[in-house]
């Protein structure tokens, strides 16, 4: 092997690499540290305002609602870098808000922010104004391959969107106006595999997924966030192939999954809202069940129920030609000579079942 | 590391440094840069070494040592190939880093050259911009009165 030394110590390797190196390792960091180049040196005095990642996420820390130093210095800092970044298309645009109604930037941010393309946005409103939800009219763009919202407000959607390049979105403490935006937004994203949905409120009576493109879905406590309404959750997704749910019970409607290879449900008693909306003979077995029998081809699950009483659980392992185990399960006591058709299952755990037989069996 | 004698199954090429040194090299290793992808394709004779210009035996054989590593497909896990990634370029100097992610940029291997910039911003991260100049050798070359100017039209990105 050659044996070449190199100049060691002394050498300014890093500023005389080019613009484009120097942006992509800029756009690694948050923008403040990227902005904080500018003073190294006469050849960092402008690196930054290539960088394509907008990401505004780390806020003042001794930030408080009253107009203090910290805040005028912090709009400036937006306003500057919105103003002086000439990157025309964005990796990432990070924002977590952190003004308050009276900020006199929002407009010009917003048109400062609209001027560009996306490809990642991940808005936050958790500490901003209602103010600053007009800044959720960037999400339209058309070149948003990922988009996370969290704590925003959906009210003014436009008449026609389409998000053609979006593939994966986070709702998170959103809350919608409404059954009908989930089902307009899954429908107008052409080529949408990801759904990730938290603790999201206002849908009305039901929650839709449509997408004939989805491969996951993850939905955590919308159920529960309904206040004591119920809030059935349909599922028109026949690629999906992975499967969470963590939530409270509730009634499902869901088209066939046929290739579903993941579930992981996460299912929480809630029988006075049950009871309160279809009558004492709710049956929550069936609700369960329900669900567990359109996945027929899972090979991962895990189940668990909490405050669920689980009546003469058996479960039994039919063995079937093509080497997956058919497992058919009964989940019902008054019902014990008809088996609910299961899926066929590779792994199943149950948990948090109070009375079962056979409780974690793996085959 | 040069020239090891040739195995049947895959396609070996042969790479040469900018001082001469010969490496043998699978294709599927060689392939991982697409500069040397798109030689190949308007090559005649494969057996001829193909010349990587600008970069040195000495980097080209840790370019190598990291194609190698992520030609071999699932003998690692995601976390393992990872790990080793770390330690891969933790093991480097600055210098060596420098001409490495010339040697990628030049090469295209994109995940070889996304490595060494993350590594690179992280030696960044966290520092204060005297901290920043001292790791890199990096001369201030402004006035303590334009420095002074620069710091105070961007006030918020010199707070801590």
């Amino acid at each position: 092997m050659s044996d070449i030394s190199y100049p060691v110590g002394e050498t300014d390797y890093i500023s005389s690499l080019h613009d484009t190196i120097l942006c992509h390792i800029l756009s690694f960091l948050p923008t403040k540290s990227a902005v904080k180049t500018c003073v190294l040196s006469k050849r960092w005095k402008k690196v930054w305002n290539q960088v394509p990642v907008l990401d505004f996420i780390e806020i003042p820390e001794n930030y408080h609602p009253l107009c203090n130093e910290a805040k005028i210095s912090y709009n400036k800092f937006v306003n500057k870098v919105l103003a002086e970044n000439n990157a025309f298309y964005l990796q990432r645009f990070c924002y977590e808000f952190s003004c308050d109604d009276d900020c006199d930037y929002y407009e010009s941010w917003l048109d400062a922010a609209k001027k560009r393309e996306y490809y990642e946005i991940d808005l936050n409103f958790t500490l901003g104004g209602s103010r600053s939800y007009k800044f959720i009219e960037m999400i339209y763009g058309k070149g948003v391959k990922m988009l996370k919202l969290t704590v925003v407000k959906v009210n003014d959607t436009p008449e026609y969107f389409h998000l053609p390049s979006l593939e994966i979105v986070h709702f998170v403490r959103v809350e919608f106006n409404g059954s009908e935006y989930m089902k307009r937004f899954t429908s107008n994203c052409p080529i949408l595999k990801k759904i990730i949905i938290k603790e999201c409120t206002g849908f009305d009576e039901m929650f839709f997924v449509e997408s004939l493109t989805l491969k996951s879905l993850e939905i955590c406590d919308i159920v529960s966030q309904a206040w004591g309404r119920s809030l059935i959750i349909s599922i028109k997704a026949p690629i999906l192939e992975y499967l969470s749910i963590d939530d409270e019970i509730t009634y499902y409607m869901v088209d066939s999954l046929a290739w579903l290879t993941e579930a992981n449900l996460n299912l929480r008693e809630n029988f006075p809202v049950m009871v309160n909306e279809y009558g004492s003979d709710y049956d929550i077995y069936q609700n369960i069940n329900y669900l567990i029998s359109k996945a027929s081809k899972v090979r991962s699950s895990r189940l668990k129920t909490s405050g669920v009483e689980w009546i003469d659980t058996s479960i039994n392992c039919v063995a079937e030609e093509d080497m997956v185990l058919g497992q058919t399960c009964t989940a019902k006591a008054n019902e014990p000579d008809e088996p609910w058709p299961a899926p066929r299952l590779g792994r199943v755990q149950w948990g948090g079942v109070l009375s079962s037989k056979g409780s974690d069996s793996v085959v | 590391m040069a020239s090891t004698s040739t195995s049947t199954l895959s396609r070996k090429l042969i790479l040469k440094s900018s001082d001469g040194e010969k490496f043998e090299v699978d294709e599927n290793v060689a392939m991982q840069s697409q500069t040397i992808k798109h030689m190949i394709e308007d090559l005649d004779d494969i057996n001829s070494p193909i010349p990587v210009s600008i970069v040195t035996g000495t980097i080209l054989s840790k370019v190598i040592e990291y194609c190698k590593k992520h030609a071999t497909e699932d003998s690692d896990s995601d976390e393992q190939l990872k790990q080793w990634d770390k330690e891969y370029a933790n093991n480097m100097d600055l210098n060596t880093l420098y001409y490495l992610l010339l040697a990628a940029n030049y090469m295209e291997i994109k995940g070889l050259l996304e490595l060494i910039t993350q590594c690179v911003a992280d030696m960044i991260k966290g520092k204060s911009p005297e901290e920043i100049r001292a790791h890199f050798n990096i001369k201030n070359d402004f006035t303590p009165q334009e420095e002074a100017n620069i710091r105070n039209e961007n006030p918020w990105a010199f707070e801590n």
